[in-house]
């Protein structure tokens, strides 16, 4: 039985159809398109964050074990306090203790506090501004409350130690960040913000707090 | 059109009228407090309170001069100038908020009583919800605009269907009409198809348009085959759906947030990582309306983690965000991160493109062998004051003199550095 009775028309509307998924392959950006050999592009073991059956819950990117010590983190270097895992509990005693107790083993020299801006400028400054006037990018354009200025904070109390443990486990609406700066870039950084509080200082005390900040 | 217009202005009379009666209808000094005690609100209070009866840091402040102790606006300048004194002085509603918030400290607020009366002014008359309306309204023409190349893949491919259906029709019902000629003894019927013998005397009549015709559609064909051929493993201008619609256009563009923020292993791992939820949520506790999606989007992290944003606690059962790997390098190459971003003082923007304009993320390049190899060739080593390479450029000094000094200069084009 002869299906096409018609080679022309047939013939054409092979090549139209051939054409539109040819050129569609390339083209379909949801797709990531054709594999050669996809053997050679994935291995069996898992790579990360990739599902991984072995877990109950299928996730391949697993939170350390309590207690790990990064690579390159040695438990008696200075910042890590002597200590792996940190002594202050997140509740507002372990707070206090940690003012009173943590000192900043990192010195402020100037190779110091440029490594301490540059950590400064990728993790603190969306929120609290390149000044340390909490009027950072997303405070300035209203979608994220300020989180003030760190002299006015430092006025009534905080510390490098309180610093410290709030950028451990956060404070307020500021989250923990311990999953994304290490401990000697937390110091590094305080010793930053000591730098942004010591420079604005005097020309903090003739505006009131309120003034500056837009909105 | 004219008549139009003019049902139209008869239409929204009313509400114009209605906007304008509002506006004049809150007396003037009043509503400058409320202007006043916004901006106070967003410095001192924002970063632990809510106007709405959600939960922050602290309590939603909805209503909150209904609950406490009465005098209300007397309670509240007392606590807010020091709310420890009020606590140790007995009071019992204090105490329960204390208790109740964990024993966390409101600090002290040096403000007078006049702008503390203006922020509660601000919290007695908060701002009424109506971005929420807007964004959905924007959000709506932007999706259909991305489906339309769908849909016309997908009316083309219906019609090629139906074209080759009714071709199938054809042949059939002609064989069927054949065999029972047959059967019957009827002489055979002459297949009449005036499309197609129309098409057929017109074909021969016109032989050079069919002839060209031909080689345009064939050329065509084949450029079209083999780019496709060229297109096998290489993942350029992949955009797939994310389980969650994240706009680096917003994140990093609009808000200017360093990549670094999320992705903080791109300086010290092999791999860049995604950020896990907690990154997320050291933003998105606070804000949990997005500026395109609104709150649908959010959601799904507050459901992944299963944490609840009106009560701010965390449940039991998080489950992992699938996110689609945009960028797939064969297994059989090594690339590491941190070598080009920390040693190599690369900037993300060099093979990843414009990210912070876009709102899906796209392969900006190929990310085939020659096109890290034309890069190795071509980009001069950042040497100057870089201690991972003092050691060999003095080495290198020695071969190459004062010429500057490529990647593919120190074996960066070497079989063995990225095949292992």
């Amino acid at each position: 039985m002869k299906i096409f009775n018609n080679n022309l028309f047939s013939g054409i509307t092979i090549t139209v159809s051939a054409l539109v998924i040819l050129s569609s392959c390339s083209s379909d950006p949801l797709s990531p398109g054709i594999e050669f050999m996809p053997d050679m592009y994935r291995s069996v073991a898992y790579k990360p964050y990739e599902e991984n059956p072995n877990f109950k819950d299928m996730l391949g990117a697993r939170p350390p074990v309590e207690g790990t010590i990064s690579q390159g983190e040695f438990p008696n270097s200075a910042w890590s306090m002597n200590n792996s895992i940190y002594p202050y509990p997140n509740t507002n005693e372990g707070y206090e203790a940690a003012g009173l107790n943590l000192k900043n083993p990192i010195e402020a020299t100037p190779a110091n506090l440029e490594k301490g801006k540059e950590i400064y400028t990728k993790f603190c400054v969306a929120c609290h501004g390149e000044a340390g006037d909490g009027n950072g990018s997303i405070v300035a354009n209203g979608k994220f409350p300020s989180p003030g200025k760190y002299w006015d904070k430092v006025a009534t109390g905080l510390n490098e130690g309180k610093m410290f443990h709030s950028i451990t486990y956060g404070k307020n609406l500021m989250g923990q960040h311990a999953s994304q700066v290490t401990k000697e870039e937390r110091w590094l950084v305080i010793n930053h913000i000591n730098e942004l509080v010591k420079k604005a200082t005097p020309s903090a005390n003739n505006a009131t707090a309120n003034d500056t900040i837009k909105k | 059109m004219h008549t139009i217009n003019k049902a139209l202005k008869v239409f929204f009379k009313p509400f114009v009228l209605i906007a304008v009666f509002l506006t004049f209808n809150v007396d003037a000094s009043y509503s400058q407090d409320i202007a006043a005690g916004e901006k106070l609100f967003k410095i001192n209070c924002a970063s632990c309170h809510k106007v709405t009866d959600q939960k922050l840091v602290g309590p939603g402040l909805k209503g909150v001069a209904a609950r406490v102790p009465q005098p209300a606006e007397e309670w509240l300048i007392k606590w807010i100038k020091n709310s420890q004194a009020v606590v140790k002085s007995g009071d019992a509603y204090a105490n329960k908020i204390f208790n109740e918030y964990n024993k966390s400290v409101m600090p002290s607020q040096a403000l007078t009583d006049d702008e503390i009366k203006s922020v509660l002014a601000y919290i007695a008359n908060p701002p009424a919800d109506t971005k929420a309306a807007d964004k959905k309204e924007d959000a709506a023409p932007a999706a259909s605009a991305q489906d339309s190349s769908t849909v016309l893949y997908f009316l083309l491919g219906l019609i090629i269907l139906f074209l080759i259906l009714i071709s199938v029709l054809n042949g059939v019902k002609n064989s069927l009409q054949r065999l029972v000629n047959q059967k019957e003894g009827l002489p055979e019927p002459v297949p009449v198809n005036y499309n197609a013998a129309f098409l057929k005397n017109w074909a021969r009549t016109n032989k050079k348009i069919v002839a060209l015709g031909l080689i345009v559609i064939v050329s065509y064909g084949a450029k079209a085959a083999w780019n496709g051929m060229m297109g096998i493993g290489i993942y350029e201008g992949y955009a797939p759906e994310q389980p969650i619609y994240f706009s680096h256009k917003i994140h990093a563009g609009e808000n200017a947030i360093s990549c670094v923020y999320c992705h903080s292993g791109v300086e010290k791992s092999k791999i860049s990582n995604v950020p896990s939820a907690n990154v997320c949520m050291n933003c998105h506790k606070a804000i949990q309306e997005g500026t395109v999606t609104g709150k649908k989007e959010i959601a799904k992290i507050y459901a992944a983690l299963d944490y609840n944003p009106e009560k701010d606690t965390y449940g039991p059962n998080p489950k992992p965000i699938k996110w689609v790997k945009v960028h797939q390098l064969p297994e059989h190459a090594y690339f590491n991160h941190a070598q080009h971003v920390t040693v190599g003082k690369q900037e993300c923007t060099t093979c990843h493109g414009p990210v912070a304009e876009m709102d899906t993320l796209r392969q900006f390049t190929p990310l085939t062998m020659g096109w890290c190899i034309d890069c190795h060739r071509k980009t001069e080593v950042k040497m100057a004051d870089n201690p991972y390479y003092t050691k060999l450029h003095e080495e290198l000094k020695k071969t190459y003199g004062k010429k500057p000094i490529t990647v593919s200069m120190m074996g960066g084009i070497e079989c063995g550095k990225c095949h292992y």
